[in-house]
């Protein structure tokens, strides 16, 4: 492997990258140390902003000829340590490349660079009455190649899909620095799937310099239920009993009782503080499909025991009730220092059964949770409250957290439904996957990238820490976590 | 499907073989001996000609459905199930393989769909199998049976080795079990026909997309476009009357379907059982085009329209002729994708009697094709699975 200094990479990639793009000093660094999870941080050797796809191409037969670890990053909104900086290793912001490159109203698709907005797509594209489906929360701050990379989601995946359900074609630089082009403007392609392995494989098999979207039209109408239950039980079954009656909402969204009395309190948007559990269940489509559907689903919540139901009466109202869902997170972190999002997933008829379990941990580890469920598609999000000033307390957070997302698999679910593994939940890919399983994985990783200098450390754990990590479990389980609370969980 | 006997879940046998596959393909690894994996054998003429004396692993003693929790919109069935039994089981829950792959009389099995990335005219409104695939366990070329993805909608753990088997054609491994997820049927489908150049079926297709309507279906075939609508009574009742009334302004030659003639119709364009399909000369050859949906241009103009037929709303392309494929290749890339040579002249016309090693496919890039080789190493080191099938290479 041919060695360089931090000073000597810095120089030649300023010979053809802005010199005020190649930062090099700790102050300037800072703000890349971490992403969304701030728990984790790390400081780079350099952080690099290049402009064009050539200076990427170039940057990147440079890493690659000294085998320098290469993180990209697009708006740093990851919420699993997907984009922390390699200490040996640089991170390479795509923030420069934010063109929409073309909108094509007719085929309905978006040509964008990786640095656009998630939001901005929709934004310049309502120009023509059309959108862009997947919405994570973040989707005023998040690009567009995040999202390819974390496979994102959001609130509106149940009918509209994931992000690999919505992206036609990718532009990526291998490893090596070769320009390839996968996916096309038709919907399908000969060959093996290679798009499916780049959406959602956490930068780790190239670097995404365009993306072409698809774009749907926008709903003539949509109408929110705001739906209290004084169970979460009763309101899981009505999420069931919906989808049963053939029909498959916009978005479908559940919060226990601690999530909606802290986003009443943060946005008043008229949610039942009574409730044990509330259903914001949005219908679009037609005017006459949402009228039929909006008035069949009321009634429906009715039937099954919904304490309140509400719908909105106008776009107003709609933006109202959503509000709160969407302020959730923030809302619940002003009851709290700090508060912590996981993301398992499960199939919805264990929604009992694991909040159940959530709140006996929540016990066990004397830590608050409060917890916000995209309900329609099984993606669970505890927020577990803590303060990272009091010793020791971030890590009981992480290993409650841990055992959140082994209940998961253990109920047939998974460890992540949208955020991605990054660094957070690498011990928990244990868990769900077996050495083989793993391995396998790792033949794939090599696949694109045979020197592993691609995100690497994140997504994949080394089989040795896997091994080590059942090994801690088997005997934590023996001992029960008495060092915890020294309350006995069995 | 139509003109058949309602079968009920209870018509079919349920078998786990899972142990003599997993043996099979761990003998071959440890033989270096090539198979080819088969289930009902209704797919053959997909994909490149591969050597028939190689054993065959069938996994049509696989079968069964091992879970379906109609609440949860999702089924687990072994690969060797066949598509009539999942729509058996499905429709006395009114839900559906909303994808809608080719059915083949039923026989196609829920693995050779996967593997070869099925879907019907619904495409651009509903996806493909590719798009439907929760998780797979599958025996790689070491015979080792893996586990990915899951039973939830949402996963993200992982690189996809699930969608990655769509349209792998088997040669990453042989698929045990697959779970997918299902929809409900919806309340009301209506399908309106109306006489139309191929020049007007196009723009009217990707201009009805683009607009909030409930079309779930477009296709131009022999002069006439055919648009279906699906959802709520009344939203499918409201889209067909405007459909009807914009056509009045200029010509009355629209007309509703029964729902048999509509229900005929889809399922042979699906089936590929469409007299287009099965009326090729002996001059002619069959090219598939996957294409940008709005494509069209003098060269598309210049062509007979009964050369053509559209489906996708536009996206997919069929075009029978004597063409050279270089200009049909430059064509399709200037549309922003590709052509396939799917069916070469011969003396009968039942194309799909064929068999496969007819398809030309489309030039490759050279690192695209190191990394699918190398994937390919990596599941199947020895190279014992369907050689050949995907790629002459591979």
């Amino acid at each position: 492997m041919k060695k360089i200094t931090t000073p000597e990479l810095s120089e030649k990639l300023k010979v053809f990258i802005n010199h005020d793009y190649v930062i090099s000093d700790a102050e300037t660094q800072k703000v890349y140390e971490c992403d969304g999870l701030s728990a984790y941080c790390e400081m780079p050797l350099l952080v690099v902003l290049p402009e064009t796809v050539e200076q990427v191409q170039r940057a990147l037969k440079l890493f690659h000829e000294y085998e320098i670890p290469v993180v990209a990053r697009g708006s740093g909104t990851s919420l699993s340590a997907g984009a922390t900086p390699h200490k040996e290793g640089v991170v390479l912001s795509l923030a420069k490349f934010t063109n929409i490159i073309q909108i094509n109203p007719k085929a309905r698709t978006a040509r964008l660079q990786p640095g656009v907005r998630n939001l901005a797509i929709s934004e310049a594209a309502a120009d023509y009455g059309l959108y862009y489906a997947p919405d994570p929360s973040s989707q005023i701050a998040c690009s567009i190649g995040g999202n390819v990379a974390e496979n994102a989601g959001g609130v509106h995946c149940l009918k509209y899909g994931l992000t690999v359900h919505n992206v036609l074609k990718i532009d990526m630089i291998t490893v090596e620095g070769e320009l390839i082009s996968i996916g096309s403007q038709g919907l399908d392609n000969y060959g093996m799937d290679l798009l499916a392995l780049i959406n959602g494989s956490e930068g780790m098999l190239g670097v995404i310099t365009e993306i072409t979207v698809k774009l749907l039209p926008i709903p003539q109408k949509a109408q929110v239920i705001l739906a209290g239950f004084d169970s979460v039980k009763t309101a899981g079954d009505s999420v069931g009993a919906v989808i049963s009656q053939g029909i498959i909402p916009g978005g479908l969204e559940m919060m226990d009782s601690y999530a909606i009395k802290a986003a009443e309190a943060f946005a008043n948007a008229g949610y039942p503080l009574d409730a044990e559990a509330l259903l914001l269940c949005e219908l679009d489509g037609t005017e006459e499909e949402v009228q039929a559907n909006t008035k069949q689903v009321a009634d429906l919540f009715t039937k099954l025991g919904a304490t309140s139901v509400r719908i909105s009466k106008n776009e107003a109202e709609r933006a109202l009730f959503w509000k709160g869902r969407k302020s959730a997170f923030p809302a619940v972190g002003r009851l709290s220092p700090d508060y912590y999002c996981m993301d398992g997933t499960i199939p919805r008829g264990q929604l009992a059964y694991v909040l159940t379990e959530i709140n006996r941990l929540s016990k066990v580890y004397d830590l608050r949770v409060a917890n916000v469920f995209h309900a329609g598609d099984g993606n669970l999000h505890p927020l577990i409250l803590f303060d990272a000033n009091t010793p020791g307390e971030f890590e009981r957070t992480e290993e409650f957290g841990g055992k959140i997302l082994e209940l998961c698999v253990e109920v047939g679910g998974c460890i992540t439904g949208e955020h991605g593994v990054g660094l957070e939940k690498i011990r928990q890919m244990a868990t769900q996957f077996n050495d083989l399983e793993i391995a396998q994985f790792h033949s794939i990783k090599f696949a694109f990238d045979p020197n592993t200098t691609l995100n690497p450390g994140k997504g994949i754990p080394m089989l040795k820490r896997c091994q080590e990590y059942r090994a801690l479990n088997k005997s934590k389980s023996k001992g029960c976590d008495s060092h915890l609370t020294g309350k006995n969980c069995a | 499907m139509s003109n058949t006997k309602k079968i009920t879940a209870s018509d079919f046998t349920a078998n786990d073989d899972l142990d003599n596959l997993i043996r099979q393909v761990k003998q071959a690894y440890n033989n270096r001996t090539p198979i080819n994996i088969e289930g009902n054998g209704t797919k053959r003429f997909l994909g490149l000609r591969i050597n028939s004396d190689h054993p065959v692993i069938s996994t049509r003693e696989h079968s069964g459905i091992i879970n379906y929790e109609p609440v949860e919109l999702v089924m687990t069935a072994r690969a060797g199930t066949t598509l009539a039994e999942i729509d058996a089981v499905l429709s006395e829950n009114q839900q559906t393989l909303a994808c809608d792959p080719a059915r083949f009389n039923g026989q196609a099995t829920i693995g050779g769909s996967l593997a070869t990335n099925q879907a019907g005219p619904s495409r651009p409104w509903t996806g493909s199998l590719r798009d439907h695939v929760l998780g797979v366990n599958l025996i790689n070329g070491k015979g080792e049976h893996l586990r990915f993805g899951g039973k939830v909608m949402k996963n993200v753990a992982g690189y996809d080795v699930s969608r990655l088997q769509a349209g792998a054609m088997g040669t990453l491994g042989l698929m045990t079990e697959i779970s997918f997820k299902v929809l409900p049927i919806a309340n009301a489908t209506m399908t309106v026909r109306q006489a139309m150049s191929q020049a007007k079926a196009i723009n009217t297709m990707n201009q009805l997309a683009g607009q909030p309507t409930p079309l779930s279906a477009a296709s131009w075939v022999s002069g006439y476009l055919y648009l279906q609508f699906s959802g709520a009574h009344s939203a499918v009742e409201s889209a067909v009357n405007k459909t009807l009334k914009t056509d009045s302004s200029e010509h009355n030659n629209s007309e509703i379907l029964s729902s048999e003639q509509a229900s005929d119709f889809w399922t042979k364009l699906r089936d590929q059982q469409l007299d287009f399909f099965n009326n090729l000369s002996s001059e002619e050859s069959l090219w598939r085009f996957s294409i940008n949906s709005s494509a069209w241009d003098d060269f598309s103009h210049s062509i007979d329209e009964k050369a053509w037929l559209a489906d996708w709303g536009g996206a997919l392309r069929w075009l029978k002729g004597d063409f050279e494929q270089e200009k049909l290749s430059q064509w399709a890339q200037c549309h922003g994708g590709e052509v396939t040579l799917f069916d070469k002249n011969k003396s009968n016309n039942a194309h799909i009697f064929t068999g496969a090693g007819q398809i030309t496919l489309p030039k490759m890039n050279p690192v695209i094709q190191r990394i699918q080789t190398n994937i390919k190493n990596s599941f199947d080191p020895h190279h014992i699975l369907n050689i050949g099938r995907l790629y002459h290479w591979s």
